[in-house]
This record gives C-alpha cells, structure tokens and sequence, in this order.
C-alpha cells in the first residue's frame, strides 16, 4: 500500500471516529470542535515518519507505542511527561564526594543521552527548536565555564516547551546566560555628570530581542508575507527605538538570594551590617549563578522610555539610585528577600525596585503581543519540525493558534506545537515528488535518528558519568546543542542555497552547514557512531565502555542463511531499513543499490560488517538525508 | 581554435544532453558542470594570475581603535586625539577602569600606545594604529628558536604595503547629517545580518541572490583550467558573498580537503566497494531538489578531495615559519597577548589560502591552472558590546588580524621564491570587510552597533602608506555622526570593492552590473590599485 493511500485511510478512520476526538481535551488549546483528521497511524512507516518530526528518530520500541496511541493521545502523553533535566543531572555529579572537575562536556553527554533515551521525546525536540531561536551558546567565553548555568537554560527550555512564548520570553530574559550572552547583564542606566557613568546602555539585547525572539525586521502579515507599503517593506523599528528599549534592559546582575529558599545563596553577597545590600558587581559566578537575575534599581534607568511603535513606557515616579538622597551610594536591591523586613528599606528604593520589574513586564507585554510575533515564531518552529519552506496558508494556521488556542490564550506552545504537527502540510506530503518540501535533517538530528532507529545502548556510567562518547559534535556536525557559533544559529531561517534553490528562492536553513568539508566530516562521523565497538575489518564486537555503541542482533539474522539467497534475498533486512531510516518512502532505484551492494559487494562478509557498511551506505543516502 | 573554446563546445553539447535528463549518472555535478558553462560563456583567459583574500571581521570592528589620530604627536586641549578620546570616554586603564565592573570603562587607548604613522600628504606621525599592529610576535614558547620575524601592520603602512580606508560603508548614495532625512538609505543599518549582507552583495538590495565575489568570479575564471574547482574559495563556511551565476564555491577547512573515510576508491577491498556502491547511489536521479542538492555536493567534494589532497600533499608545502616550533608543523597557530598564549584561526585559514595558491597558480606542477581566485576566511568575536579592552577583546582581536596578515604577506613573498616567481605578492590583494563600525561612545565597558568605519588593504600591488578617503570629525553628534558616534559613511562599499573587482578584470563597462550604485558615486574607483 502507498503511503498515500494508507494517509488517504486514516483520514477516513479519522473522520469515523472523531466523537472520541472531543473529548480528551486538557492541554494545548485541543478545543471541542477541533476535527481529529489523523486519528491513528496506520502502518509503522507511517508512524515512523510523524516521529521523525515530532521526536529524536524512530525507533521499534516508540513505533510500537505510538502505534497503540492516536496522533492527539501521543501528543496528550509527551505534554504530561515530565522534563528530564539536564542541571539536575550536572548537581547530581557535583554533589559526589570528591567530585572531578565537570564542565560542558558532561553537559553534552547529558543532552545526547537524553535526545537517545529521554521518554520526553516531544518536550526536548520542541527545547531544540527553541535553543535555535532564542539562542545562547557556550561557544562564547562568557557562557564556557559555567555549565550549570547553560544546562539550566536548556531546562528553561524543556519546562516551557508546552508553556507560553510570554513566560518562556521572560524566564531567557531575566537569564544570566543571556544576560551575560547578549550582555544585558549588569547594563547600566547613563548618571549624567558621574565619572562612572556609561555614555549609553548597550543596545546588545535591545536589539536581538525584537530581531531574532519576536517581531523581526519588517511588518508581517499573519502568514509572514510582508506589508508593503508601495513596492517596499515596513521597518518594524528603528536605531531609535533600539537606544530607548535599550534603557529598559538595565540594573540586572546575578540574584543575591535564592528564590527557591529566599536564603543568599551566594557567599560573597550575603547581606552584612555594613553593606546592607549587596554591590551590583561584588559577586560573581557561582553555584547559584544559574538563577533568574535581579534587579538593582541603583542602575536601572529609571526615566521615561518610548520604545517600538510609539509605546511609552512611563517614568518611575521616584528618582531611583545615587541621584535620590535616600538610597545608599552603590546599593542595590535583591530580588526577594522574604527574611526582610519592608520597612528597613527605604520606600523609594522599593518602589523603584517594582517599577524595574514593570517596565520589563510592559515591554514583554508589548512585544509579545505585536502582531509579527505569531508569524515569525510558527515559522520558524515549522521550520525546526516540518518543512523548510512552509506555504503561507500553513504559516497562517500556526501563528492562528499562536495568536489564540481557542481558549483566548495567546501563545500556547502547546497547542501551537500541535496545530505543526497535525497540520495536514505536514501530514500529507505534496504528490509532485518534485516540490521543494520538508528539509535537511540537520547533522545531529541525522545521528540521534541512527541511535534511536538502531537499537542505541549506553555503557554504564563511569563514576557517574553519562558516557556517549561525543562531547565536540561541532567539529564534525558543525552543531552542538546551546552551541551556535553566534547568536544568528548554526544557520538563519532565510538561507538560500546557491543554484537552482536561490534561484527559485527555496529556504533551506540547513544547507547553511552543508559543504564539502561538512558533508564528509559528518559522515565520518556517522560512520565513528555506527562502528562503536565492532571491528571494521573482522565483525567482531568488543563491548565499549566510554562510548554508546549499537545492538544490531535484531538486524544480523536478515542478512544471513535463507534470507540472503534467493529471489528474495535480503528483502526483510531492506524493508527494515525503509522503515526505521525512510519511513517506508526508500525508492526503488536505492533500494537496488543497497540490494545489489548486499548481494556483489558483501557476499561472504561478516553479518555484523554486511549490517553495518549497509546502514552506512544507507545513511549517506540524498533520500536519508532529506526528511519529506 | 583554442581549447577552452573546445571545451565550450564540449559543455554546450553535454548540457544539451543533462537537458535530455539522460547524462547525470555521467556527471552527477550538474553545479560544476554550469559553472564551467557560465565562465566560458563570458570572457577570455589573461595569461596571468590574480587572487583577491577577503578576510571578514565578523561582528562588526570596532575599527576607530584601528586607526585614531595622533595630530602630529602634540598632545593638547581641543586636538584630534583629545576629541577622540573624550568620545570614547576617557582612557581605558585597566587598574582603574576592571572591564566588567562597576565604573565605566573608557574605550580611547593611550595616547603613547598606539604606533605612529604618516600617511601620504599628512604631517610626519599624524596618525597611529593600534598597538598590537606591531611586528610578528612570535608565540612565547620558554626556550623557542629566535626568528628575525615579519613587518606588522603598521610598519607595512611605512613600507607602502598596505592602505587604509577611512570611513567606508554602505550607502544608496552620497549622504550628509544635512540630507540625512530625504536620503535614500540602505536598509536596516545596524543589523548585523543585514549589513554583512549588503557588504557582501555590493548592493543595498538584499534580495540579490549572488555576492560581489561571485559576481567578479563568473566574470573573470573563464582561463581557470581545473573547473571541478570553483574559483571562488571560503575556508570559512558559506556566505553569499562567493556566490555567482554558476558559481558554487568550494568550502574547505583549515586543514584542507576532508577525505571520506573507508570509502576509497584507490584503497581496494571493501573499502572500494563501499564507494563504487556510493557513486552509483550518488548518480541515481533525485527528483526532490534537496536530495539532488546534497548529491551534487557530495560528488563535488568527492571529486576534489582526491585532487586537492595530492596536490596540496606534492605541490603545496609553504615553509612560512608561524611558531617556534617546527616550520611546517601543520598544528593551530598562536598569537600572545600581555604574556598568554591564544589561538589564532586567522592565521589557520590564511596558511591554506596561501598553500591553496601554491598549488592553483599555474607553473605550480599541480596541474590546477587558475588564472583568477577568491578566497574569504572570517575572524568572529568583533561584536564587542561587553569587556571590549580587556585583553580577551580587541588587543587579542587585533593581534591575531597583526599576526596572521603580517605572515601572509611573508608567505606571498616565500611562495613566490618558491615557485620562481618573485612578483607573486603584487599578485594577491588581501582586503577586510565587517559589516559596521562600532559606536565611538562606550555602553559602560563596550561599544554598540555603528555603520562607517575603516577598512585596510595589503598586497604588492596596492599603493599603500596611503588614505583613501576622509577620516571624519569625531565630535559625538558632531557633523560626521550621531549622538553615539556612529559615522555616516563618506565612502560607499561599493567604490572599494569596484576598485578591486577592476583590478581583477572586471571591465569597466560590467561594474555598474556588479555594483548597480555605482552610478551613484564619483569616482567610482578608489585608485590604490593598478
């Protein structure tokens, strides 16, 4: 059966027993009259094909679940699984006795094992696609050494995967790791007349925060085609609007105290009876340094602003810091203090702190609800999930449900996640093979897929370290989670391939990374993971113990005794491989290449070597490496 | 009849049947294949050699500490550099002033630091460069071999070797603060990525699907022999400024063409079946344009990569000597800074850019043969909002661009020695290009985005220890800039490049083609090229 018609069946088993649609509707704006067109998956390539979307890869063991599921129940299940925490995992290790030094290394341990093994396959896709957005990176000195603060990012991602875009907004906001990325951390307010002054605030997060997290350069309509005026776009902002938003972003550092126990948290900031409150710079990195930042209304700039489209935000009505007689020279304010009493504060001081929480708040506010951010932020997860060059109208039935799940929420990522994934663009391929739809897997997308697909085991922890064996995947994948080479991605939502792509203006981020030097390092690379463990001249299996390795037991007895002769030799092992890797659409001009590589080429090999240089052939494969 | 007007016909022929759809399991590399057509379409072959380096500061110099005026060394109230200084807000005095602390930092560097030049038609010392243009510093290695070192920047300058661009960025037309308002713009000044587009395009238009680099390249690589390789060479990933009308540009690493590994063809075994069986999956037809895409690539960089490693491996050694260590190590360079040793991936990519021209010159024996060549390497880490002079920030930015240039420019002079041919440096010309200039006035302890800045040339062929262009008034708001010191540009993008794309082969008449404001300017070429 084609997978067509296997699609064109379930839309009909969908439509026959949309009554019991309806009715499980608890997250993500799944509203009553919602038409539960793709109900069940049909066939595991069918199956196999929406987990390609929507998870790390395939594999037998999630085919099979998702194939006793419905589309909406799985999607129902991965938002009501759990997160798998990267710092939790990162304080597990420093709490060891005697701990070894750790760093981003065990990071990235931690996230492989998780893409591989976590039972929150939804949750940690949708945490990648909003690290590619909202991007901070532990390529940048700032961010290198401090691990725990980059792995709490990435769990910021992870708990607001199916949250609101607003809240998650505003969590990387008050972030260290983009305070101290996009250097927001500890900007100052101007002091006219002080020799310590700053002549301005830096612009830095002003700017990225409208360009790249919400509204973009130009005015869009909801399916994120431009508003012309005349022949030309709309400028959303200007270099104005970027020096006043920049004054917004000001008196943040690190916190003093913990939120979570309201206790200081950081030695050297701990309240004494000289310095009352803490210097805004008298303390640095530390274990704690992962929590939201506060602010310290000494230098938060505390006039009126008018930031993009006119919006006014309005001045504190006190004066706020050494210009006020009442504040301290060089006190600052913590976030929460709950052991303190109101009153040995100074009025103003206090009010001054509110008004610095509430110019953030206007400005989230105003920008998450201008009218480009729906587009702009579904597009770009379409992007991540489904295709590489949506059409408009399925742009506009995303950012549709970003602007409203159906309850009057606004920005349910939820409900937005799975409006992408039952979309019917992303369901049903176009029939003309031709069209320019779905996208490059992405270089660590491809070798998660090969992990999951293929039956990946883990050796045991080493002193309580994750091992997975690859720490540095930007050398050879040119990606890294959290590891961007700058703040624009490992690659922009515009990209263009040079040739026929550009020409017909196709949008293909990934090819970005795509280049002769890349595409043979990241099949070497490929070829490292498959190999982990078994000789490449002999077959022989040597178990690892620093690097995840493949059981390929299930896959040896295809490739041997009667199921290598014959008319049907190798037929089971193939359709094996069309279903974890192609999700049943290998054509058969490659199914003839693998086939006759088995029988002319590997006849008389090892099992383990005919399994394995297969699946690598097959993973260098243009129709593997394009997800459709 | 010559034979590369053969080999015209040989390509017309051969796409006439890739347009019949039956030849691609012949020559999967369709790009190559219309690449070379473009090229032979064009023009005809010089007879000499040429190459143009781009090396691209990513994130936007902050090119006013490049180059600052030092008033004929007098130091005074109400001089150039008192201005200068009172701009960026003071001296930074790293004792005074610790980079992420709660006092402001000034960004001006010391007056006695910086290294005095004179410029044609300025008084003696009229300017200075940074203080880290000094010259080759080798790596502090306890115990290393002592070498003589290379001329930095700024004696480069003296020695007319290099040339310095005031002022340069992108405009429609000639703008003015007085006409600033009813003044065609470029779009979205101050966005990094839009900016480095235009830069990279040579036009204010960023819907343009090639770069001015490429556009030079299909204008000019029709002599180039092997056109399996593109003429258009980065060593840093892709940008659109290589791209052209069939030309695709080879993208290479540090270390050269990356083998695919158990999969040679010369290895026997399985290793070569593993890659016949490739091959032929490589030359299936793919209707979906990405799978066809990545096809041809792969096969492209399969075809190369034999090439280009033999030929590297027999023809490309440059002995160059860039650490104490072994001269022709093939490990990552490193450049010191106030007594720590860093890296300097600059100076990686410039080493197989010069060992790429080693081998592509023709008379190099490596059978390459390219008459015209367009390499871009990229140095990131520029966008310095936060601790720009500590020394982390622009000294070691600085150090590395002083280092890695001043070896290249020895590396010319060592290639052509080598290869016989002594005139080899007037044969290249390096150039930078970042998509904006910094704010002269500091956010606390590092500047913001910006648009006019300086630029520099270096090669045999410029005529240096020369300004082109004007270095504005540094008055904040003044007459030349904005409150925060970001300077309208008095040179547009466009005059620099087309000077340098002419001086590739670029005929007059194809300029305005390339550069479609060109027509806005007078002159329209900047004259430090022949």
């Amino acid at each position: 059966m084609s997978l067509l018609r296997v699609l064109a069946f379930s839309l009909l088993l969908g439509s026959a027993l949309q009554a019991h649609a309806g009715d499980d509707t608890i997250f993500g704006g799944h509203t009553a009259g919602f038409e539960a067109k793709y109900f069940v998956p049909a066939t595991d390539a069918e199956a196999a094909r929406f987990l390609t979307q929507a998870t790390f890869g395939p594999s037998r063991a999630s085919i099979g679940q998702f194939r006793s599921n419905s589309y909406d129940g799985w999607i129902d299940q991965q938002i009501a699984t759990a997160p798998t925490s990267a710092r939790a995992y990162l304080d597990m290790l420093a709490a060891r006795p005697a701990p070894p030094a750790i760093g981003q290394s065990q990071r990235v341990d931690r996230w492989f094992h998780t893409a591989a093994f976590g039972p929150d396959q939804l949750r940690q896709r949708m945490a990648y696609a909003l690290s590619q957005i909202l991007v901070v990176s532990d390529r940048s000195d700032a961010l290198s050494g401090d691990h725990f603060g980059v792995s709490e990012y990435w769990d910021i991602l992870a708990r607001n995967a199916f949250g609101n875009y607003r809240t998650l907004l505003e969590e990387v906001t008050k972030s260290p790791m983009m305070g101290r990325y996009l250097s927001h951390w500890r900007n100052r307010k101007v002091t006219p007349g002080a020799a310590t002054s700053p002549s301005a605030p830096d612009e830095n997060y002003a700017r990225e925060i409208m360009q790249l997290f919400t509204v973009g350069l130009i005015e869009r309509n909801l399916d994120f085609s431009p508003v012309l005026a005349g022949p030309d776009p709309i400028p959303t902002y200007t270099q104005n609007d970027i020096t006043e938003l920049a004054r917004v972003f000001t008196g943040w550092s690190y916190t003093c105290t913990n939120p979570t126990t309201g206790l200081p948290s950081n030695t050297n900031c701990t309240p004494s009876a000289g310095t009352p409150y803490p210097d805004y710079t008298g303390f640095t990195s530390g274990p704690s340094s992962y929590f939201p930042m506060a602010c310290f209304p000494t230098h938060m700039d505390y006039g009126a602003k008018t930031i993009i489209g006119g919006a006014v935000i309005a001045a504190s009505p006190d004066v706020c810091g050494v210009e006020n007689p009442s504040h301290t020279s060089n006190t600052g304010l913590p976030a929460l203090d709950p052991g303190q009493v109101l009153g040995q504060r100074p009025l103003a001081l206090n009010r001054c702190h509110a008004y610095c929480l509430s110019q953030i708040d206007q400005t989230l506010d105003y920008l998450f609800n201008h009218p480009n951010t729906a587009p702009f932020v579904s597009r770009q997860l379409i992007q991540r999930f489904v295709t590489s060059h949506p059409s408009p109208a399925y742009i506009e039935r995303v950012a549709t449900v970003f602007e409203d799940n159906g309850h009057n929420v606004r920005g349910d990522l939820a409900a937005v996640v799975r409006a992408i994934l039952l979309d019917d663009e992303a369901r049903v391929p176009p029939a003309d093979p031709m069209a320019p739809y779905g996208k490059l897997r992405e270089p660590l997308l491809r070798l998660t897929a090969t992990w999951r697909a293929f039956g990946v085991t883990a050796p045991a922890a080493v002193n309580g370290e994750i091992q997975m064996g690859i720490r540095n995947p930007q050398d050879s994948l040119a990606q890294r989670p959290l590891g961007a080479p700058t703040v624009f991605n490992f690659y922009e939502p515009d990209y263009l391939p040079p040739g026929e792509l550009a020409n017909a203006g196709i949008y293909a981020p990934e090819f970005q990374i795509a280049n002769e030097t890349t595409a043979m390092t990241s099949a070497n690379e490929q070829w490292n993971r498959l190999w982990v463990g078994y000789s490449t001249s002999s077959g022989t299996f040597t178990l690892p113990t620093t690097s995840a390795y493949h059981v390929i037991s299930d896959l040896t007895p295809l490739v041997s005794g009667a199921n290598s002769t014959g008319p049907n030799a190798y037929n089971l092992f193939l359709d094996e491989i069309n279903v974890r890797l192609f999700y049943g659409t290998m054509s058969s001009d490659t199914r003839t290449t693998l086939r006759n590589f088995l029988v002319f080429s590997l006849a008389g090999v090892n099992d383990n070597i005919k399994v394995l240089s297969t699946v690598h052939l097959a993973l260098m494969s243009p129709e593997f490496l394009v997800q459709r | 009849m010559s034979r590369s007007n053969d080999r015209r016909d040989f390509l017309r022929g051969l796409s006439a049947t890739l347009i019949a759809g039956s030849a691609q399991a012949l020559l999967p590399q369709l790009g190559v294949v219309g690449n070379a057509l473009a090229a032979t379409s064009r023009s005809k072959a010089f007879g000499n050699y040429r190459a143009l380096v781009c090396v691209y500061l990513d994130g936007g110099n902050d090119s006013w500490n490049l180059l600052v005026p030092r008033d004929n060394g007098t130091l005074g109230s109400g001089s150039l550099y008192d201005r200068y200084r009172t701009a960026r807000g003071g001296v930074y005095d790293t004792s005074a002033n610790p980079p992420s602390g709660n006092s402001a930092t000034g960004l001006a560097l010391d007056f006695n630091a910086l290294r005095p030049i004179t410029p044609n038609g300025f008084a003696a010392n009229s300017f200075g460069l940074h203080p880290q243009f000094l010259d080759y510093a080798f790596p502090q290695v306890p115990g290393g071999v002592v070498n003589p070192g290379y001329p930095g920047l700024a004696s480069l300058f003296g020695q007319q070797r290099v040339a310095l661009f005031p002022n340069i960025g992108t405009l429609v037309r000639p703008i003015t603060k007085a006409t600033y308002n009813a003044t065609a713009k470029p779009p979205q000044l101050y966005s990094h990525s839009d900016q480095t587009t235009q830069w990279h395009l040579g036009r204010t238009a960023t819907n343009h699907p090639y770069g001015w680099g490429g556009e030079v390249a299909s204008r000019v690589a029709s002599g180039n022999q092997l056109t399996t390789l593109a003429p258009c060479i980065s060593i840093s990933g892709s940008s659109r400024f290589l791209v052209g009308d069939g030309v695709y540009p080879y993208q290479m690493s540090t270390s050269g063409a990356t083998a695919l590994s158990n999969y040679s063809a010369t290895a026997g075994g399985l290793q070569s079946q593993r890659r016949a069986a490739l091959d032929l999956m490589l030359a299936q037809t793919y209707a979906h344009p990405f799978s066809k895409e990545y096809a041809q690539l792969t096969s492209r960089s399969l075809d190369l990569t034999n090439t280009l490693s033999t030929a590297l491996t027999n023809f490309g050694a440059v002995g160059t000597v860039y650490q104490q260590s072994s001269a022709t190590a093939n490990s990552s360079a490193q450049v010191t800074v106030a007594g720590t040793n860093y890296s300097n991936t600059l100076l990686d990519q410039l080493r197989m850019v010069a060992r790429m021209i080693k081998v592509s010159r023709p008379g190099s024996g490596a059978g390459i043969n390219h008459e015209r060549q367009i390499y871009l390497v990229r140095l990131g880490g520029f966008d310095t909002h936060d601790t720009q002079m500590a020394n982390t920030g622009q000294p070691l930015l600085m150090a590395r661009l002083n280092q890695a240039l001043s070896w290249f420019r020895q590396a010319m002079i060592d290639v052509g020695n080598d290869l016989g041919v002594p005139t080899l440096p007037n044969e290249v010309t390096l150039f930078t290009m970042s998509e904006f200039a910094r704010t002269l006035s500091s956010n606390g302890n590092g500047s913001d985005h910006g648009w006019g800045g300086v630029q520099l040339a270096l090669g045999g062929a410029v005529a240096g220890r020369a300004m082109y262009g004007t270095f504005p008034n540094q008055t904040l708001d003044g007459p030349d800039s904005f409150s925060r010191g970001q300077f309208l540009p008095t040179t547009p993008v466009d005059t620099y490049a087309a000077t340098l794309a002419r001086w590739m082969g670029v005929p007059d008449i194809d300029l305005e083609q390339v550069f479609p404001n060109l027509a806005n300017f007078s002159p329209d070429t900047l004259g430090f090229l022949p």
